[in-house]
């Protein structure tokens, strides 16, 4: 328990090391699951649209079109 | 080397598919163990105590931020000469990542700042640079996405880029051409680096699982971007349909 506690404490520093690590890892995790959230999201909207031509139509690029 | 051979956005999405296994499990492993690395195995500072662990997270976000913008800036110019399909969608995709890293590089060094330098900020050479490079990074997210014809704001932003990349040297020099509360380089030296290595090994590592993230959320960002495009295609070919 005393160990947890000096761990902790970081020779006194713990209320800056801790803040950096948690700050790095809610960014990090944040920019995965929203980018999961988007690419399931269009996944979904993408197989929502029946289109009758084939799957296989090359996708256009955004300088496809005028 | 045909540059084009992987402008076909359908074969990037596959051989993002076949890339995105290893690299987001390797990003994974490497973070796992920079974690413990910094942590609990790399020592306290002599004269830092454990204040010096905050490097873990700064050092290598701050890496990225630079190593991001200069991707977005060799894109946009391979967006802007040879018309790549996919750069725009990669300089696109990045943004937002590297302003999450800027961010950080910022704030982790705000909090390292204030034990260490008695201050959360100083409007010194680094530490503005850097915040720069942030308004870049927001300027770039905001201009992209500012024109109904989306390929418009791919330039203008594209432009901005190019014209922001001045700023990229001026950070990794200002520390050495104006005098700075922010330290020196100490690993990437010409004559070699002058960390101990029991704190070198722990900032690489944690260094190659930032770029590995990296590596991982620009892939799938660029196959969300790949969708996005094939979505406003088919849209605009329902709509002239009807």
């Amino acid at each position: 328990m005393e160990q947890v506690q000096t761990f902790l404490a970081m020779g006194g520093y713990g209320i800056f090391v801790w803040p950096a690590f948690a700050l790095t890892a809610v960014i990090l995790i944040g920019l995965l699951v929203t980018t999961l959230h988007r690419l399931h999201a269009l996944q979904n909207d993408l197989s929502r649209l029946h289109d009758p031509r084939p799957a296989a139509a090359p996708a256009h690029m955004p300088e496809a079109r005028p | 080397m045909n540059m084009h051979r992987f402008a076909n956005p359908g074969r990037f999405v596959r051989l993002a598919e076949r890339i995105l296994p290893w690299s987001g499990a390797l990003a994974v492993l490497a973070l796992a163990a920079g974690l413990y690395l910094s942590l609990f195995v790399s020592p306290a500072d002599y004269q830092q105590g454990d204040s010096v662990r905050i490097m873990y997270v700064h050092v290598p976000a701050a890496w990225m931020a630079l190593f991001v913008y200069t991707v977005i800036a060799a894109a946009s110019a391979s967006a802007l000469i040879w018309r790549h399909p996919l750069a725009d969608l990669v300089a696109r995709a990045s943004a937002p990542v590297g302003a999450g890293f800027t961010f950080l590089a910022l704030a982790t060094g705000s909090l390292w700042g204030k034990p260490m330098w008695g201050t959360w900020w100083v409007w010194d050479a680094r530490l503005t640079s850097v915040l720069v490079l942030f308004f870049l990074y927001l300027g770039h997210m905001a201009l992209s996405n500012a024109f109904d014809d989306q390929s418009r704001g791919n330039r203008a932003a594209a432009v901005l880029a190019l014209v922001g990349f001045v700023n990229v040297p001026i950070i990794k020099f200002s520390v050495d051409w104006w005098s700075t509360l922010h330290q020196p380089a100490s690993v990437m030296r010409l004559d070699g680096p002058t960390i101990h290595p029991s704190m070198l090994w722990p900032l690489l590592v944690m260094a190659v699982g930032f770029k590995l993230y990296y590596v991982s959320i620009m892939l799938l960002r660029v196959k969300s971007e790949v969708m996005a495009a094939r979505l406003r295609a088919r849209s605009m070919a329902a709509v002239e349909a009807t």
